[in-house]
């Protein structure tokens, strides 16, 4: 919707979970047609935003922490590289 | 061919099978060998196998399979049965064997691993060796095997180099996997860190290629952050690829990956590959046959890394096998002990400053091109 | 027995193991943002600023159909840190220090430090929003006392490497200041842990021998005008002796003979009539041996809004830079030695993995946290345009006053203001930006233009400018022809 701002109004309706919107031609070089493509095409991009966004959004969070203190945050990572006399000690 | 050493010293030869010396080379008069040294305990076995007999004056005479040849001021290895020069002081490029164990396995390794616990007579050769190197020196390599699984000793021997000889510049040829957990507390306890060069390999920049041909669970990540830690802790460093048909498939990107997740490296060093040790065995696996495909990558490569101003280097690679505009970036790296030059090279004006070949590499029968 | 089992650990260990032993199973997303192209191809960006150019449809298939992406483009994402076939942890550690190396640390350490020593100048700019042509000093001039205060607060500030600039007004007017305030810092430098760099923004009409040899000795740099040929930079440069151009190459000819253009450096504003005439200009800065020229727009607020001259839209800049570009690769390609800078500060951002200093396009704002403002009056203000704002009575960007420490002047509700909407990582709009890592957040623009500091990027000028450069030098770039080597030659 903010993308789209420029030709488009929506009237959120609160009886129910539906959103009405009005697409409003503001230039020639636009049909409603086109207009409503780039919407559609929009609104796919963003939910596969939001697809990125869940899975990945602790990711990005802890990176951030990490990132602004690395003192505070440690992550466990595997860090096994026994060769096979310390392999056999290990047993 | 037997040729025949002759000892002078006041040292009691071994006895016993884990006796062995550690000797300074005193003087070479015609064909006796002065020594001056000390004994250790060592189970080490090594290349030349020698026989000797002693004399009441503990002087002796050893026979050996191959003609070393030994210089004043070397040292020598001398066990029951064995004779090994580990020092020679015309060599610019010595190296302290620090162990036959790893923890990786690579594909084209040229020293397969041994699992055999050399850790701690090791360091008891190389400490007393330390003290029989000469009195100025400038450089010194550690390889292995895996020099971290020393733990404890590497510092020791660290530490002591430096110490002795303020200015040294030490590489040490590591797969870097312990530095950021199992050897991070030594790590901060080596003395003049900016003496000290890591060069460490990263074969791709997709992590799970990389695990494949070093044979190793997660070593990619483990290396990267070993190669973190050795930056963060003041430690000069350099990336090392060696060149064979998986690392070259992504060079170019690979190159691109070392500028922008490893922008601090001191050196990048593309090896030829050594015909020798697991290499053999994967012969086919490895072995590059598209000349014009290699070239290309390799030039491409060194682009990008020369436009970042991270300095490159081509070790193991003779002049010949490239084209003029890479040779400026040719270097004599083949220790002595294994380098060869093919017949035809002897005509060549370049010989000189040439890394020329392995000396197992000549089987191969390379061509040259004499320039 | 040991030996027996140390064969079997051997044995096992040592045997070859196939790379689909040390492929993982799953394929997980590292966090990343894409933008669609004119094209429609995607443009992918990852948290670590690495950038990747993917047909159409590719980001579905990386999100809904891991299985049907193939394998080349697979390494390509795994080494641009977007997937991973090993769990992600292994690589936070990587990531923070590629997001640190990028962001820096977030903190107000103001490394360009800038000093208005006065508003009088010699030439009445047609843009200009500030200089006074007068001779009062008491007026517009700092005082001893006011320089003293702010050479404290200069001091007592975080940063160790630090830039003063020197600005006004004309700084050279107000040269006594300058030899003053260089002094006593260069006196105190070391005590107090200090590195200075020194800068003089001076428009050039008037330099003495003598000044010279006190820039020259003290290593002050010098920052000054060049629009164009003398037919537009007259028109911008207003001086009542009309000759503005020919005093510029006067002050050039002399700083040649006693000194060195080395220390010389040249912006440009750029009005309606420059649009017209971007080869005219790169010429005219080629011809007075310029190594650098930064084409940049001019700063649609205030002031320049109401003027005709000055006032245009996005689209006919856009227009000047492309002509301009091309033009300056050409050039390049004749062996000319010319960059411009517009593109090295986004190219820097777009190829390494570091940030660059340029404080109007980075996130944290570059306004307050590393740039400060002490006006002739001794307020304090987060960045220059800040000051300008003032000039029309919009106090938004005052900070505080050279009688305050540093600490009240952060923590006051002027700066807390600021320094929340300083963040892309944080907007609505800019934080599922693929573009986010080479932009940077604007404030003082948005508050400008729209009255709103928060910012509508819908609407943008700052937005639209971004993205058109940023698409732009992309394209460029991914030609992969001779004008992509000259660029990427810019990043050092």
């Amino acid at each position: 919707m903010y993308w789209g701002e420029k030709n488009s109004t929506a009237i959120i309706n609160e009886d129910s979970n539906s959103w009405i919107i009005d697409f409003n031609l503001e230039s020639n070089e636009d049909t409603i047609d086109s207009i409503e493509f780039n919407f559609l095409k929009r609104l796919n991009d963003f939910q596969l935003r939001h697809q990125i966004n869940e899975e990945t959004k602790n990711l990005r969070q802890l990176i951030y922490a990490k990132m602004l203190f690395p003192q505070h945050i440690s992550v466990q990572t595997n860090d096994k590289n026994d060769d096979p006399l310390e392999l056999l000690e290990g047993k | 061919m037997k040729s025949q050493l002759n000892l002078s010293t006041q040292l009691a030869w071994p006895s016993q099978y884990d006796e062995s010396i550690v000797a300074r080379v005193t003087s070479v008069i015609d064909d006796i060998i002065s020594l001056s040294g000390q004994k250790i305990y060592s189970k080490l076995s090594v290349d030349c196998i020698v026989t000797h007999n002693s004399n009441s004056n503990n002087n002796g005479s050893i026979y050996i399979k191959e003609k070393l040849d030994i210089y004043e001021g070397d040292i020598l290895f001398l066990g029951l049965k064995q004779a090994r020069v580990i020092f020679s002081v015309q060599s610019k490029t010595n190296s302290i064997f620090a162990t036959v164990r790893c923890n990786s396995n690579c594909l084209m390794c040229s020293q397969p691993p041994l699992e055999h616990d050399d850790l701690d007579e090791n360091l008891a050769i190389w400490d007393t060796a330390i003290d029989y190197m000469p009195e100025n020196m400038d450089y010194i390599g550690i390889t292995g095997g895996e020099p971290t699984i020393l733990g404890i000793r590497l510092t020791q021997l660290l530490n002591k180099l430096t110490t002795k000889y303020p200015n040294i510049l030490i590489d040490i040829l590591s797969n870097g996997r312990r530095l950021s957990v199992q050897y991070l507390s030594e790590l901060h306890r080596i003395h003049k860190p900016y003496n000290i060069k890591w060069c460490i390999p990263i074969y791709s920049d997709v992590d799970y290629i990389h695990d494949y041909i070093v044979q190793g669970n997660n070593a990619f990540w483990q290396t990267t952050r070993g190669l973190s830690q050795v930056y963060s802790a003041g430690f000069q460093s350099e990336i090392r690829i060696v060149l064979h048909t998986l690392s070259l498939a992504r060079l170019e990107q690979l190159a691109k990956y070392i500028t922008l997740n490893y922008p601090y490296v001191n050196h990048v060093a593309l090896m030829g590959l050594e015909n020798i040790g697991y290499t053999l065995y994967h012969n086919k696996l490895l072995t590059i046959d598209n000349y014009e495909d290699y070239i290309y990558k390799v030039s491409k490569a060194i682009i990008i890394l020369r436009n970042f101003n991270i300095n490159v280097s081509l070790y193991n690679i003779p002049l010949c096998h490239v084209p003029e505009e890479l040779r400026e970036y040719c270097r004599k790296s083949i220790s002595e002990w294994k380098n060869s030059y093919h017949s035809d090279c002897h005509s060549c004006s370049k010989i000189n400053e040439c890394a020329g070949f392995f000396t197992w590499n000549l089987k191969l029968n390379p061509i040259v091109y004499p320039i | 027995m040991v030996r027996a089992d140390l064969n079997i650990i051997r044995k096992e260990f040592r045997a070859f193991k196939g790379v689909e032993h040390y492929r993982g199973e799953f394929l997980h997303l590292l966090p990343f943002n894409f933008h669609r192209l004119k094209d429609e191809r995607e443009l992918l960006t990852s948290i670590t600023g690495d950038y990747i150019i993917a047909e159409a449809g590719s980001v579905d298939k990386i999100i809904n159909h891991r299985s049907t992406l193939d394998e080349p483009f697979i390494h390509d994402l795994i080494a641009g840190h977007f997937v991973s076939y090993n769990p992600p942890a292994e690589q936070i550690d990587i990531l923070a220090n590629r997001l640190r190396t990028k962001k820096g640390l977030y903190e107000i350490k103001p490394a360009l430090h800038i000093i208005v020593l006065t508003l009088r100048c010699d030439h009445t700019c047609s843009y200009c929003q500030v200089s006074r042509v007068t001779e009062n000093k008491t007026d517009y001039d700092l005082s001893k006392d006011q320089l003293n205060l702010i050479i404290e607060k200069i001091l007592d500030s975080q940063e160790s490497s630090i830039t003063v600039e020197f600005q006004g007004g004309e700084s050279l007017l107000a040269f006594d200041n300058i030899i003053y305030t260089v002094e006593a810092l260069k006196e105190r430098a070391t005590v107090r842990n200090k590195k200075f760099k020194f800068v003089t923004c001076t428009n050039l009409s008037k330099i003495t021998k003598d000044q010279i040899a006190f820039l020259k000795e003290n290593t002050i740099a010098i920052s000054s005008s060049l629009d164009g040929p003398e037919f537009i930079h007259n028109s911008i440069r207003h001086i009542k002796t009309r000759d503005s151009h020919q005093r510029l190459l006067s002050s050039l000819s002399i700083i040649d003979e006693v000194w060195s253009r080395d220390y010389v450096d040249v912006l440009m504003t750029t009005s309606r009539l420059s649009l017209k005439h971007p080869k005219e200009i790169i010429d005219e800065y080629i011809r007075l041996g310029f190594r650098s020229i930064f084409l940049r727009p001019i700063s649609p607020y205030g002031f320049a809004l109401r003027l005709e001259s000055i006032n245009y839209g996005s689209e006919d800049f856009f227009e000047f830079y492309q002509i301009g570009l091309e033009y300056i690769l050409e050039k390049c390609k004749h062996g000319f030695d010319l960059r411009e800078q517009y593109a090295c500060i986004v190219l820097k951002k777009i190829l390494t993995p570091f940030q660059d200093n340029y404080v109007d396009l980075m996130s944290p704002s570059g306004s307050m946290t590393r740039v400060v403002v002490y006006d002739y009056d001794g307020n304090i203000y987060a960045s220059d345009e800040g000051r300008m704002l003032a000039q029309n009575r919009d106090f938004t960007f005052q900070i505080g006053n050279i009688n305050q420490s540093w600490k009240e002047i952060y923590q006051n509700n002027s700066s807390r203001n600021i320094l929340s909407h300083s963040f892309t990582e944080l907007h609505a709009a800019c934080s599922n930006c693929a573009l986010e890592p080479y932009c940077g957040s604007d404030p003082i623009h948005h508050h400008a233009t729209q009255f709103d500091i928060y910012g509508n990027m819908n609407d943008s000028t700052f937005c639209k400018r971004s993205k058109f450069i940023i698409e732009y030098l992309i394209s460029l770039i991914e030609k992969g022809d001779e004008n992509s080597e000259i660029l990427r030659s810019w990043i050092h």
